[in-house]
């Protein structure tokens, strides 16, 4: 369907850098609703990831003959987007001069509850089967939250969320490893779930 | 990392459901199985019977963490990539500077104002004939078509007039030493900036052409370029640097740096050469070919003089640029010579 569907990440950021703008657009079309959606996972304010991505496609195209290569666009585009929603969420904290900072809350792991105070809540981003599994989903600390949205929803590889979230792998690994610990035990408690109880 | 990912054969047997679910092979299995994936954990359960009840929970559980694309990602999506088709297009096509009332309301730009202001220096860079020249550094750009000027404050606080048909590249670093990329013509106003810590260390002020740098250290500036350069300083001091030459410049000075690396070191009134910036050409001192130069320069039309005067004729006057009717009519009465335009160039007759 389109000339760039069976191309590699590579080709196609060679051919934007180029100068080719259907490589652009494919890029922007390829990746902008997994954007918008991890987006409003870390952050739920539409309009503030709207910018985000906005500001992040223009930078692009006014500096693609600068830019590096990569293999892997998607990666580049979440962690990009990531410091970009991080750096506005600072700049907003430090105008409003609270004391509780949504910056320094964020490495408490509470920047989902802080943005969820000042921000209206326009989706739900995780809906799992169970609804019960769905709270306890909601209820993960961000990071947890975040870590294991990047394996199993955004199909990232390990290196790349360590990456993306600044963290190392392993702290990564124990994240998702913790999170999933909590659900299942969450799923086991549900006495209508059909799951044995099984301990190694 | 390794040890985060193991190879199957070698450390699936001890996993437990935790830390299949934690695979990022055994979710990609579970959440889009390819078939040679299929293949591979069928086959791998057939040689681990011992092993299958812990990979079904793994796998009932993987299949539960469901996450959905965000119900209105699809309509930002659509949305935001018009905006961002809106603002390539005017990167492309007009500078991202807003208008000059909006942006600095209250400065006039006469140059009187400016040359009172203390702590500045001011100096005119006129780049002419550069060849192309690719920008390195620098996240921001400002370009300006023909006909247009544009003024941009820097992130430092200096003053920038970009003439017409340029583009300056700013540096994305304003925190210590400052750089931009000129290419083209512009009126600076630096200021100056102190390192905080330590006051008597002052933050360089680098403008770079085509193939050399103007280095400006608080009231002092330094000017260098290859091919054929224009400087002329209005206030403050400069130097210029060509290769291992200095020249210190005085209010006053202009030198033209050709490709030979000949210099000319002449006084002018530096306002002829800054009036752009304020809408206006003094032609004092200017010959017809001088002014069919700026035409093509500032409007991208090319100029034909049919007779040449006998002499050259001392001209002074005024002329508005806001238009180019306007311009031509002006010239035509102070040159008393026809300034014709036709489709894409001047015929001066």
């Amino acid at each position: 369907m389109n000339i760039y569907s069976s191309s590699t990440d590579r080709e196609i950021w060679r051919a934007f850098k180029g100068g080719d703008d259907h490589a652009y657009e494919f890029i922007y079309n390829r990746h902008a609703r997994e954007l918008f959606s991890y987006g409003l996972h870390i952050v739920r304010n539409r309009q503030l990831v709207e910018d985000c991505v906005h500001d992040l496609f223009v930078y692009v195209f006014q500096h693609r003959a600068t830019l590096g290569d990569t293999n892997a666009i998607k990666y580049y585009l979440f962690k990009s987007l990531r410091r970009r929603v991080i750096e506005v969420l600072e700049k907003q904290s430090k105008a409003a001069q609270e004391s509780r900072a949504v910056a320094d809350s964020y490495h408490h792991d509470e920047l989902a509850t802080a943005s969820q105070e000042v921000n209206m809540i326009e989706a739900e981003t995780s809906i799992a089967k169970n609804r019960r599994l769905a709270e306890a989903i909601e209820n993960l600390p961000p990071r947890q939250k975040e870590a294991i949205y990047l394996l199993y929803f955004s199909k990232l590889e390990y290196e790349e969320i360590a990456a993306i979230m600044s963290l190392s792998i392993r702290t990564v690994y124990n994240q998702i490893h913790t999170a999933i610990q909590t659900l299942r035990r969450e799923l086991g408690s549900t006495e209508t779930h059909r799951l044995p109880i099984f301990l190694e | 990392m390794n040890e985060n990912r193991p190879t199957p054969d070698m450390n699936y047997e001890n996993y437990s459901v935790e830390d299949f679910a934690a695979d990022k092979d055994f979710v990609q299995w579970v959440k889009n199985s390819s078939p040679q994936q299929a293949q591979h954990w069928a086959t791998w359960l057939n040689d681990h019977p011992h092993k299958r009840q812990v990979v079904e929970e793994a796998r009932a559980l993987v299949q539960e963490i469901d996450f959905n694309m965000a119900p209105e990602a699809h309509a930002m999506a659509q949305d935001v990539w018009e905006r961002i088709k809106a603002s390539n297009a005017q990167t492309v096509d007009r500078p991202p500077v807003p208008a000059p009332a909006r942006e600095l309301p209250r400065r006039t730009y006469s140059s009187v104002r400016w040359l009172r202001r203390a702590g500045i220096v001011s100096a005119l860079v006129l780049v002419i004939a550069i060849p192309a020249y690719i920008f390195l550094h620098g996240p921001v750009v400002y370009e300006t078509q023909y006909g247009e000027t544009s003024q941009i404050e820097l992130p430092d606080g200096s003053l920038v007039v970009l003439n017409a048909n340029s583009r300056l590249e700013l540096s994305d670093d304003w925190d210590s030493d400052r750089e931009v990329w000129l290419r083209g013509e512009a009126y600076f106003e630096v200021r100056k900036k102190t390192n905080p810590a330590d006051v008597s260390r002052r933050y360089k002020f680098t403008v770079h052409t085509s193939s050399l740098d103007v280095n400006v250290v608080g009231t002092e500036f330094t000017v260098s370029q290859r091919d054929k350069t224009t400087v002329v300083l209005n206030e403050g001091r400069i130097e210029l640097a060509v290769d291992d030459q200095y020249i210190a410049m005085k209010p006053g000075d202009k030198v033209e740096v050709s490709g030979s690396k000949e210099l000319r070191h002449e006084t002018v009134n530096p306002k002829v050469y800054s009036a752009w910036k304020d809408h206006v050409w003094i032609l004092d001192g200017l010959t017809l070919e001088e002014i069919a130069v700026r035409i093509r320069e500032t409007y991208g039309l090319q100029v034909e003089i049919k007779n040449q005067p006998l002499a050259d004729v001392e001209i002074t006057g005024v002329v508005p640029t806001n238009n180019l009717e306007t311009l031509l009519s002006a010239l035509s009465t102070v040159f008393d010579r026809k300034f014709i335009r036709r489709r894409d160039r001047i015929l001066i007759e």
